[in-house]
């Protein structure tokens, strides 16, 4: 499961982007809105094939190349302390 | 008639219609997406000069938020750069506010540690109880209610976190008695008020504290629960800041009421009920039919066309004029807030912090105990309300007296 953790950032969504600061870092992070589908997706907790389904469902993208950018993406959001 | 020549005409500065239209276009800018704004928005894009006085109003009126959605909406012409603008100054207030939502955390971690029970007021909580989009509500401070009796406890908290109080209270026990709040400033110039009460003077006073903890409603900022006002109370807490605040009233927080006043939680009835209790009525009118003028808002739900018909008692008109009239002043929110003050011990505790404030509170100040009183006398009151101040006192002390008799 991957998960936002609780406590790890507060954020705002202006016009379909999101604008983050990181608790723990104390890094602003810009999301834009294909992280921002990931990013709320994650706060409720979900799964990387999930994750993938929804990029694949928004933007009719391969698959692959939607695996990969959940991938690199969890991988970020986890460098920066943001999951459980 | 006779002939006054030309002085009859109607003559108008070009200045003077611009001010005017930037007014209006600032309130128009705070009522945007509400279902009954009635004054246009431009349908051309502003000249640069008119432009760049908009996005200074709009960044110190916190209205950036609903410009930006103006302009998405297509009902704000603007030029592109101008939209880039406009989207440019909202991200940058929003990663300040994004610090002092950081900045709350920390201080509701702090006040949970403690045990102390804290209501988040105005900006934070309203943004995610009352506006359908988070990000429209920018504010510049953080707000926080904490009950009298752990009031102490809480401003020491956050002085041993390192905050710093730039003004300390005027005598011990003072604030929890009979103040509005302690403000805190950081190192990074993050702003923190810990409130006793919503207003200073005899409005704040009239309150009755208890019944802002009685009921709450929760909001979840990164992850974990927060706890705002209940509905009605966070209502009139939004009437309070309109109603007895800035002169003229700070437009973020005429929104704030058209906001709750329009949106389906509200109980009107209970925020009345509420209202009355605490004397407060005529704040709770003068807040709604403020923003309906200043906003002109069209259709009239009952509680605005209530508001607009409320006619203030003597006494209320007295006490709004400490806030709101040309001679408004502190010396005469002190003296009116001395009368509502229930026994006369309680009467001489205020009166004793005000006359004889702590060392420590004069100098910070950098005044003497002598200085600090002429200062009451002749810079609070005025040379021309010195009279008014003495009768008053004087009346004070009278009704003391029967009090005591």
């Amino acid at each position: 499961m991957i998960k936002v953790r609780d406590g790890a950032a507060v954020w705002r969504e202006i016009d379909g982007e999101t604008i983050l600061l990181a608790l723990k870092t104390s890094v602003y992070l810009g999301l834009n809105q294909t992280g921002t589908i990931l990013w709320e997706a994650m706060i409720e907790g979900s799964t990387s094939d999930d994750l993938t389904d929804l990029l694949v469902a928004q933007f009719a993208i391969d698959r692959g190349d939607a695996a990969a950018d959940v991938t690199s993406f969890v991988e970020r959001c986890r460098a920066h302390g943001l999951l459980e | 008639m006779g002939d006054h020549g030309e002085n009859h005409r109607v003559r108008i500065r070009v200045g003077e219609v611009s001010r005017v239209i930037h007014t209006d276009l600032l309130a128009a800018i705070a009522a945007f997406g509400l279902p009954n704004a009635s004054t246009a928005i431009p349908g051309i894009p502003l000249a640069p000069v008119q432009w760049r006085r908009l996005v200074e109003d709009t960044a110190a009126a916190r209205l950036s938020g609903h410009l930006v959605e103006a302009i998405d909406s297509g009902a704000f012409a603007v030029t592109p750069e101008q939209a880039r603008q406009a989207a440019e100054l909202h991200r940058k207030l929003t990663w300040r506010v994004l610090r002092l939502e950081r900045r709350l955390l920390e201080v509701a971690g702090l006040l949970d540690a403690l045990g102390v029970e804290m209501r988040v007021l105005k900006g934070p909580a309203l943004a995610r109880t009352c506006y359908p989009k988070v990000s429209s509500r920018t504010f510049a401070d953080v707000d926080v209610l904490v009950p009298a009796d752990r009031f102490d406890e809480a401003v020491a908290a956050l002085a041993d976190a390192g905050c710093a109080r730039p003004l300390p209270q005027l005598r011990e026990g003072f604030d929890r008695r009979f103040g509005k709040n302690a403000t805190f400033v950081g190192l990074d110039s993050l702003q923190v008020d810990v409130h006793r009460t919503f207003v200073v003077g005899p409005y704040g006073l009239l309150i009755t504290l208890e019944d802002l903890f009685a009921t709450h409603e929760p909001f979840v900022l990164g992850g974990r629960t927060l706890k705002a006002l209940g509905t009605e109370e966070q209502f009139l807490n939004a009437c309070y800041h309109a109603a007895l605040g800035d002169v003229p009233p700070q437009l973020s927080a005429l929104r704030d009421v058209a906001q709750m006043v329009l949106g389906a939680k509200l109980d009107a009835d209970r925020a009345r009920g509420l209202a009355e209790a605490w004397r407060g009525t005529a704040v709770l009118a003068r807040g709604v039919a403020l923003t309906w003028r200043t906003l002109r808002l069209s259709e009239e739900p009952p509680l605005a066309v209530w508001a607009r018909r409320f006619t203030p008692t003597r006494r209320d008109q007295r006490l709004l004029s400490c806030y709101v009239s040309a001679n408004r002043s502190n010396s005469l929110k002190y003296l009116a807030s001395a009368r509502v003050i229930p026994g006369t011990g309680a009467k001489l505790a205020y009166l004793r912090g005000l006359l004889l404030p702590d060392r420590a509170f004069l100098a910070r100040r950098r005044v003497a105990h002598g200085a600090w009183w002429h200062r009451g006398a002749m810079g609070l009151l005025g040379r021309e309300r010195l009279a008014e101040g003495s009768t008053e006192l004087r009346s004070l002390v009278r009704s003391e007296e029967n009090e005591s008799a």
